[in-house]
């Protein structure tokens, strides 16, 4: 699904798929913001992420 | 001394009268009080004052003095703290609806070792709502009320500004200990990520919050970071490293120290003329002073909004995940808009956001690295205090309004990174109001932020005027 398409109703099924508390009066605005934030995170795609490694620290010692 | 010689004195001078007993705690906290009756109805700083507690922990100070004991430069010393910071038996609401009632059965490491340190608190300063900066509180810009304070420590920043608190703790998730201090011609340290606990603090975005001081002078800041910093186990992200002096090196100036200047992105577009001359008109007094000043480049800053952004939206839907299914519509209408828009976010971007992080933080390293830098100077803020009927709560810009997240571009890449970022007043717009510049430096390396600082504020002495609120008839 592209940013465009992310309508209200869009949005009311992605919430729901989410299990996502979200009132009905924001479904509109939220369409908004959704399209607008996610428009604004396809500039991160030009970032060369290649040899930046998920940094996940763990430690499973038990003290 | 009366109520305005009093609250015009620093910290440091404070502390020294106090530690001579030609003045008394009590004295002080009298004098902060009667300044916040004189202040508050025009400028809403507070959102609870605790004038008897700090009465009788102010007896308790002097009591202590009399009888030669000094807990150090903090010791007696009225302080704010931004009510998302538990203090025991003191509610917290972090300028919200939705936690009303809710009284803390312990201490923020912050408070306590402030305490520790003998400060008094004097009360709980003005959040816009779980920190988010998202809605507009009630507190006004005292150089101007119809402007916005800033945020999201507005108290902090107004009441060190109108000199109804001697310093304040501040949060700072994207700048907002930064931007009231820029906003309200005050100096704020966000430390380095890691160097001051967030126990006992509500969380807005683990990744990137820190704690940090908001104070009228540089030397004042480092008093107060001094009592706060240092490792402790309750918080996750807390460092264990060895704290220096802060205060040691405050007056060996800066000749020879380099700054880097990067233009394309933090005098980008965005940053208006009188921010651009002041902060220009710096750095040829740092040149002056004996700095090395460098041009450079980096590119990749353009990513770093993104970046927070998406920690941020990511880490605060899902810690109020629970509070907005039982309360949703208790939340201001725009804070539950981005935490309804967090629970959206594809997992892959937060993922792409943790990598993009690291490899942020490694372009950042090689920058400092390649040019010998001690750090980079910038505006804190685009514009000065803008009128809020001009301000939009929205995400992005919309109707002609300046969406507030416009005002995090210079301040959110030290969220990111991780560095220590401190602003300082730098001078005035031409109507009037004040403007911050930013210093970004290596992490852990608060004492060269303050010592550059420092030098650049023994010049000028911005930090000495004060506004005059006035209720806007």
């Amino acid at each position: 699904m592209t940013s465009e398409e992310m309508t209200p109703s869009a949005v009311r099924l992605l919430a729901a798929l989410a299990h996502a508390p979200i009132l009905t009066e924001d479904l509109e605005p939220l369409a908004q913001a959704l399209r607008d934030y996610l428009g604004s995170m396809a500039f991160l795609e030009q970032l060369d992420l290649t040899d930046s490694e998920l940094a996940v620290w763990f430690d499973p010692r038990w003290e | 001394m009366g109520v305005n010689e009093l609250t015009e004195l620093t910290i440091h001078k404070a502390s020294s009268l106090l530690a001579k007993r030609v003045i008394s705690s009590s004295e002080l906290v009298d004098a902060i009080l009667d300044r916040i009756l004189e202040t508050e109805d025009t400028v809403h700083a507070y959102a609870l004052l605790l004038a008897d507690s700090a009465r009788g922990a102010a007896k308790k100070v002097d009591t202590e003095l009399a009888s030669g004991c000094w807990r150090g430069p903090l010791h007696g010393i009225p302080i704010g703290i931004k009510d998302v910071c538990h203090i025991m038996g003191v509610p917290t609401k972090a300028g919200s609806r939705v936690i009303r009632g809710y009284v803390p059965s312990y201490d923020a490491t912050v408070v306590r070792r402030l305490r520790e340190a003998g400060a008094v608190i004097v009360g709980k300063t003005v959040t816009h709502e779980f920190a988010y900066g998202l809605n507009f509180p009630p507190t006004r810009n005292p150089w101007r009320t119809e402007c916005h304070p800033g945020g999201s420590s507005a108290g902090s920043g107004v009441a060190v500004a109108v000199r109804s608190s001697f310093g304040a703790i501040g949060t700072d998730t994207s700048g907002s200990i930064r931007n009231p201090a820029a906003i309200n011609g005050v100096v704020g340290l966000k430390p380095t990520y890691g160097r001051v606990s967030r126990y006992g603090v509500i969380p807005l975005s683990p990744s990137l919050d820190h704690v940090g001081p908001l104070a009228r002078t540089v030397e004042d800041c480092a008093l107060i970071l001094q009592a706060i910093a240092g490792f402790d186990p309750l918080d996750v992200g807390s460092v264990d490293c060895s704290v220096p002096e802060y205060t040691k090196d405050l007056g060996f100036g800066v000749h020879g120290v380099r700054l880097g200047i990067e233009r394309d992105y933090f005098f980008s577009e965005n940053v208006i003329g009188d921010v651009k001359d002041a902060v220009n008109t710096a750095v040829r007094d740092f040149e002056q002073l004996g700095a090395v000043l460098i041009e450079v480049k980096m590119p990749e800053l353009a990513f770093m909004p993104p970046v927070g952004l998406t920690f941020q939206l990511v880490e605060a839907a899902e810690y109020h995940r629970h509070l907005l299914s039982n309360r949703g519509y208790a939340y201001e209408p725009a804070t539950r808009l981005m935490l309804e828009l967090g629970q959206l976010v594809p997992a892959t971007l937060y993922v792409s956001a943790i990598r993009a992080r690291a490899l942020l933080g490694n372009v950042m390293k090689g920058l400092f690295r390649k040019h010998h830098l001690e750090a980079l100077i910038t505006p804190t803020l685009p514009t000065p205090g803008v009128p809020i009927k001009e301000l939009s709560v929205a995400l992005f810009e919309r109707n002609g309004k300046t969406s507030l997240g416009k005002y995090i571009q210079n301040t959110v890449p030290a969220n990111v990174t991780g560095q220590p970022a401190i602003s300082v007043p730098c001078g005035f717009s031409k109507d009037g109001l004040p403007i911050g510049l930013q210093l970004i430096g290596r992490p852990f390396e608060e004492s060269t932020l303050f010592r550059i600082a420092h030098a650049y504020e023994s010049l000028h002495h911005w930090h000495a005027r004060r506004p005059e609120p006035q209720a806007k008839t």
